[in-house]
């Protein structure tokens, strides 16, 4: 039940530690690097989960996640193994990443086309950004054949779907609703 | 064949269905799925997700908001967890969990979430919007329990009568028959149904066998009864949160029926199973556990959705002013309406001080206890009159009824005390040996087939004969065969005159003295 409050505190102290020791990007680097990690290795979730593991071992697994840690992240990995909420680092790396955006005005956004797109798009979907929330921007590009076409614009926890797919599902299930509706 | 033209494809339909197709692009709220398992998903994101809210994933599985937290929701899965992976992207739908609900359904088998599964294609005609939880009519749109809801059970109607409105426990160990008794009722709404006043019936299913499912439809369909029965149905193989939702996918459809002026009868089988889903999934949720590691707010689960089987006030103005009211409904409410419920409860050794019979006792307006021992000694339905009671039923009662039957549950109760007595052995006096002789016989006609409900007519009239001694010169082995002759000769003889009269509740001198000869004269064939 306590989790997301757990998790909050922790992002919250390691956030104005960092600030205060002028590690902020570097430990933001870190985060980001130590949750992408644990996303793609569910293995590694379950070894930190594990009792029967030792805490130098989970201390030395931590560590090796990032190339050089600084003083702040080993810092941080040590006193959250001490209070043994290792289990929830990656509930505080989300939150980390949540709150050091918000305090430097920075969104992060993902643009998924089935083509490569062009500036002029990019350049729309931003002056489509800035309409609905202003500041800066950092945005990726996918690429997804499957949508057919159009695009999905992720943001935030947003998401602006203007593709094929999604608009003939719409219209699909628009079919069947009204279909069944009528007794056809 | 694919090349034959459906009637919904020709052009004018389909130009139509075109110009009002919703082609706009919304701006959707998302969230990343963190981890999956047992049912539960944790979802990053959804910042202004509400509780209860439906959630639908790219694959077009839902699953509804249980827990918000301060960095994550906790969601249950509406289906299969292994559908659903890491990293998949979850969206808010901006509506709170609810079932589509019209008279399509009747005759119909679905699962908690309105689709069919009985494999009888889409359900048709129009279909009104119903939330699954949705707050009970408040004390001003209510009235008292008036009507009388008949059930065909002799025992129950009566001894533990049953209003309309009215929440009426079934309760005891497995296999005494409390499925029995509320198939039986929900049978025994089939002259209604034909006479055009209809009690719809609701049968929800709650992890139980899906043989176990289909049988009951088999008989509800054999027994002419799935004309006017909704079955809701969320087997043992279905996910907790179905399981637990289909309870109250069963209340909204009531509460469609309810609030349109029409009277439903809606069955939880069992509360007891929906309790243990609701537990699953609260332990999952990582909800602190209390007794019995239910949760804290198990009261509060079965408390709502009892609460929301009511009677309806009369007037229009005032129950169009209902509070909480769904959109679909606004525009629709016809006052009058009521909702019965008859939950069942499964007992441990006939233990109900347990944590959950004990909290659906104190919830609902009495309870119908059936006993095992009166089961396997052949009295069917085997329900214990001394501690089953009908808290507000009484004045619901038929009025023939109350008068002829007023004193048997007393007179049951003398009975079995002084029956307990004569075990020790030693002689009797003549006015005891005819308590013990007279509540023998009662005991016998009490004793009914499943699936044969009565008509209330006929009840009243053979109850008459038991209460008052008509049956002193018949024996105990031949009480049944009695019954049969004098219900027989009544239906052939004196249909007008007693028992259309007895239907419509009036009882006078001149019926008794005719259903006293019909009694003595078809006794004196078993006086030796």
């Amino acid at each position: 039940m306590n989790i997301g409050l757990i998790s909050k505190r922790y992002a919250k102290a390691l956030l104005a530690f960092s600030q205060e020791s002028h590690l902020e990007e570097t430990v933001f680097q870190e985060m980001m690097l130590l949750e992408k990690t644990l996303r793609k290795e569910p293995t590694l979730l379950k070894a930190l989960d594990n009792p029967i593991l030792g805490v130098k071992d989970k201390r030395k697994l931590l560590l090796s996640v990032v190339n050089n840690p600084s003083s702040a992240y080993s810092g941080f990995m040590d006193l959250v193994l001490k209070n043994r909420r290792e289990s929830l680092l990656r509930f505080i790396a989300l939150t980390f990443e949540g709150l050091y955006r918000q305090s430097k005005n920075i969104n992060s956004g993902t643009l998924i086309t089935a083509a490569p797109a062009d500036k002029v798009l990019l350049e729309k979907i931003r002056a489509i950004f800035q309409k609905v929330k202003p500041g800066y921007l950092e945005l990726e590009t996918e690429l997804d054949p499957t949508i057919g076409g159009g695009f999905i614009f992720d943001f935030d926890t947003y998401r602006l779907d203007a593709s094929v797919k999604t608009q003939l599902n719409l219209i699909k299930k628009q079919f069947i609703a009204e279909n069944s509706r009528k007794g056809y | 064949m694919a090349g034959n033209i459906k009637p919904s494809e020709v052009s004018e339909i389909l130009k139509q269905q075109l110009e009002s197709i919703n082609s706009t692009v919304h701006l959707d709220e998302i969230g990343t799925v963190l981890g999956v398992g047992d049912g539960v998903v944790r979802i990053y994101g959804l910042n202004n997700a509400e509780a209860s809210e439906l959630l639908e994933f790219d694959n077009g599985d839902k699953a509804v908001v249980m827990n918000l937290e301060e960095d994550n929701v906790g969601a249950v899965l509406l289906g299969a967890s292994v559908d659903i992976k890491e990293g998949y992207t979850v969206k808010r739908t901006g509506k709170i969990a609810s079932i589509n609900v019209g008279m399509g359904m009747l005759g119909r088998v679905i699962n908690p979430m309105g689709n069919p599964i009985d494999g009888k294609g889409p359900i048709l005609g129009e279909l009104l919007e119903m939330p699954l939880e949705r707050k009970a009519p408040g004390v001003i749109y209510r009235q008292p329990v008036t009507q009388p809801l008949q059930t065909g059970l002799k025992a129950v109607d009566a001894m533990i009568p049953i209003g309309r409105g009215q929440r009426e426990l079934i309760i005891g160990d497995r296999q005494t028959g409390k499925s029995a008794v509320a198939l039986d009722t929900i049978i025994n709404q089939k002259p209604n149904y034909e006479s055009g006043d209809p009690v719809y019936c609701i049968y929800v299913a709650i992890g139980q066998k899906a043989s176990t499912v289909a049988n009951i439809v088999e008989i509800l369909r054999e027994k002419g009864a799935l004309g006017y029965t909704i079955v809701v149905a969320a087997t043992a193989a279905d996910p907790a949160a179905l399981q637990y939702y289909s309870a109250f996918a069963g209340a909204a459809i009531g509460e469609f029926f309810r609030d349109t002026g029409r009277h439903a009868l809606v069955v939880y089988d069992d509360l007891s199973k929906q309790a243990v889903a609701y537990r699953e999934m609260s332990l999952i949720l990582r909800r602190p556990p209390g007794r019995e590691a239910y949760p804290g707010d198990i009261f509060y689960l079965h408390s709502r959705l009892l609460e929301r089987a009511a009677k309806i006030i009369e007037q229009q103005e005032v129950a169009e002013q209902m509070n909480d009211l769904p959109e679909s409904l606004k525009g629709k409410v016809v006052a009058g309406g009521s909702l019965t419920a008859l939950p069942l409860i499964e007992t441990q050794a006939g233990d109900v001080s347990a944590y959950i019979p004990t909290n659906v006792i104190s919830i609902t307006d009495g309870q119908i206890f059936l006993d095992v021992n009166l089961f396997n000694s052949g009295v069917r339905p085997a329900i214990d009159v001394g501690i089953s009671v009908s808290r507000v039923g009484g004045s619901a009662q038929v009025k023939a009824m109350k008068k002829v039957a007023g004193t048997l549950k007393i007179d049951q109760a003398q009975y079995r005390e002084l029956e307990a007595f004569t075990k020790f052995g030693g002689d009797m006096d003549a006015v005891t040996a005819m308590t013990i002789d007279k509540g023998k016989k009662n005991t016998t006609l009490l004793v009914q087939p499943q699936y044969a409900p009565m008509p209330i007519e006929k009840q009243i009239a053979i109850l008459y004969c038991g209460t008052n001694g008509l049956l002193k010169d018949v024996p105990v082995e031949k009480v049944s065969e009695f019954e049969n002759d004098f219900l027989n000769n009544l239906e052939l003889n004196h249909q007008e005159d007693v028992l259309k009269s007895l239907k419509s509740g009036l009882i006078n001198p001149a019926i008794e003295t005719i259903l006293r000869n019909v009694a003595s004269a078809v006794s004196k064939q078993y006086i030796k």
